[in-house]
């Protein structure tokens, strides 16, 4: 039976654009949907994403020191391709196309957790709290 | 014949017939510990044992609710391959007041092996369970010891420590007493439930917006706009205002979709099923009148101010507020008409120009008992953002369309009473019994699109419309359990429909 394992590495670093043009050009290497470039929050006023200003980048930035110690980061940052001796094909997939939980304490001491299907999200969340109720629309 | 020889005969024929009819076996599920010494499951601080978990270090009691948690989920699965989940403890980002718990899911990956359908993702664990054999097997690792796994898992090892959730760590009991601690079984039993396959997984719904809705192709390196490969999900999830399922859509078809407000419904037969016998009858605004073809049911949302309401609540009579194109229908003290056309009923009032509280505590000073707020553009009825203590009567919202019929409403049961007496509209809070809370006009259980304004974007998991709380809700709720099948719950029935 043969296994043959590819690494995407040079494929990605090959594909790699700026998000804007490769995701207009209908492309989003996995890689760049986890880069740090593609910082995005939630605005506390509109409830819509948006690129995050430099102020709120670098907190987050700050928040993902901690990670970037993590020993397997590296390992995992790029999907890893697996071909099957039966023509079954498989990826290795990264931790940015996993589902992560986040909890949040609201000002009244209540707790509120949600589920996030990407890190950014995730940890978009952290850094600024859920959208509240009171944020809700007034009018 | 001897008991026990007609006992071993009955059991080699059922044996014999389930292998013949491909059955598998319940799943075993392997955890698989990553932390070094010292760390995470290795942590050997002292600990008293909790809620049934009889573990007398943090580390035996973390890996003791992971054995428990897969246990669950071993008794819900039918597998010949061995589940294996890799865990481990580090620490993820936290503020004082908030903290990324954990995350989990399937870390490996597959299309195009024996019995799944043609050019469809598979999360491993299904995909092997398909087979018949583990598609990983002798596979190089990734130089990472577990790049072969199912599933990959990892929960913060800081949490409840300064400036991580201070004060608020995992509770590691069984009984869900967690209190001002964190639930870690319910996270984690939700957790592996997108890793064994709750999930669309292979679309992309994250934050960079231009690309949701794209596929990813079939070597897994990027997202795609065009081709890539479907999910095995994408079959079931049917989108009642383009009518049809993610599986026929374009990229651009599936971005709308992902925040189409209540419209996307999940069809495969199980979780349908499973639906009609969990799922409660959907809460609504009744109306009453003797007008023909006016009394009905219509969906409504609730307001952060006033008292909170429930099914049950008799609201009164309906009465219109007059529009007000310059400063907002409601938006001013109530003239006297318009005074007297509320006072002791509830007043219908349209969104727009001013506070939803504005126009509630101005109805309220007019005597009013109660206000219908009606949406002032497409879509489900809003939530009712604002503050106003001094507010004192229910307020609730209703869609533009459905305002635009409980106006014509009262208009048209005038004549269906005496001139003293006109006739009226009488409104309450009530259920449908021909509706799911969570379900679409057919039972079919809707997937979580929200609007922009609410936190997160992910159709990977059940509506928070959904009735009685669902586990695989983006929101963990305090009242789950851990049962996953009907009439509890829908975890189990969606599995089912993948392949499960």
């Amino acid at each position: 039976m043969l296994n043959r394992t590819v690494s995407l590495t040079a494929l990605v670093c090959a594909a790699a654009l700026p998000l804007g043009a490769s995701a207009a050009e209908g492309t989003l290497p996995v890689t760049e949907a986890a880069q740090d470039t593609l910082v995005v929050v939630r605005d506390a006023e509109t409830g819509k994403l948006r690129a995050a200003t430099n102020e709120e980048r670098a907190a987050l930035q700050s928040l993902r020191a901690s990670k970037r110690a993590m020993a397997t980061s590296a390992v995992a940052a790029t999907p890893q391709l697996k071909r099957h001796g039966n023509g079954a094909t498989g990826v290795r997939l990264t931790d940015d196309m996993t589902s992560y939980s986040v909890m949040v304490r609201r000002p009244d001491g209540s707790l509120e957790e949600l589920c996030f299907p990407t890190r950014q999200e995730a940890e978009a969340a952290v850094a600024k709290g859920f959208t509240a109720k009171s944020e809700l629309p007034t009018k | 014949m001897d008991k026990s020889i007609k006992t071993f005969a009955l059991r080699a024929s059922v044996l014999a017939a389930l292998c013949a009819a491909g059955a598998s076996q319940a799943a075993t599920i392997v955890i698989q510990s990553r932390d070094p010494a010292g760390v995470g499951f290795n942590d050997t601080t002292p600990v008293a044992p909790v809620g049934g978990n009889p573990g007398t270090t943090l580390g035996e009691q973390r890996m003791y609710v992971y054995r428990y948690v897969a246990d669950i989920w071993e008794k819900q699965l039918a597998s010949d391959v061995t589940i294996t989940v890799n865990a481990g403890w580090e620490p993820l980002t936290c503020t004082a007041s908030s903290a990324t718990l954990g995350s989990a899911g399937a870390w490996n990956i597959w299309h195009d092996f024996p019995n799944g359908k043609p050019g469809t993702w598979y999360p491993q664990a299904l995909a092997n369970k398909l087979a018949g054999f583990n598609l990983s097997e002798g596979q190089p690792d990734d130089g990472s010891g577990f790049g072969n796994v199912d599933i990959k898992t990892q929960f913060n090892v800081n949490l409840g420590k300064t400036d991580c959730l201070d004060g608020s760590p995992f509770y590691l009991g069984l009984d869900g007493n967690a209190g001002t601690a964190v639930n870690f079984v319910e996270t984690l039993l939700h957790e592996l439930g997108h890793g064994l396959g709750f999930s669309v997984l292979t679309v992309y719904t994250g934050s960079v917006s231009g690309a949701v809705g794209y596929r990813l192709n079939s070597d897994g390196s990027a997202y795609q706009a065009v081709g890539g490969l479907p999910s095995v999900w994408e079959q079931y999830m049917y989108d009642n205002t383009l009518g049809k399922t993610w599986l026929d859509m374009t990229s651009a078809e599936r971005k709308l979709s992902t925040t189409n407000a209540l419209g996307l419904a999940w069809t495969g037969p199980q979780a349908v099923a499973g639906a009609a016998v969990t799922l409660t009858s959907l809460p609504v605004l009744k109306t009453a009148t003797s007008a023909p073809g006016y009394a009905g049911y219509y969906a409504y949302n609730t307001a952060s101010f006033g008292p909170s309401v429930a099914t049950g609540l008799t609201l009164g009579s309906l009465a219109v507020v007059p529009s007000d194109a310059v400063n907002g229908a409601g938006c001013l003290a109530f003239d006297t008409a318009t005074s007297a056309a509320v006072a002791g009923k509830v007043a219908i009032i349209d969104r727009g120009v001013c506070g939803f509280a504005v126009k509630a505590k101005n109805a309220q000073n007019a005597g009013a008992i109660g206000v219908v707020i009606a949406n002032n553009q497409g879509g489900a009825a809003p939530g009712l953002g604002g503050s106003d203590p001094t507010v004192v009567i229910p307020t609730i919202s209703v869609s533009q369309t459905d305002g635009a019929t409980l106006k014509a409403a009262v208009a048209a049961a005038v004549p269906y009473g005496s001139r003293k007496a006109p006739g009226q509209v009488t409104a309450s809070l009530a259920v449908d019994p021909s509706r799911r809370a969570g379900a679409d006009a057919l039972g079919r259980p809707l997937l979580y699109t929200p609007s922009t304004l609410a936190s997160g974007s992910s159709v990977s998991h059940w509506d928070v419309s959904a009735f009685p709380n669902l586990l695989m809700e983006p929101n963990i709720n305090s009242d789950l359990t851990t049962i996953l099948v009907p009439p509890k719950d829908l975890t189990r029935p969606l599995l089912k429909d993948i392949g499960w």
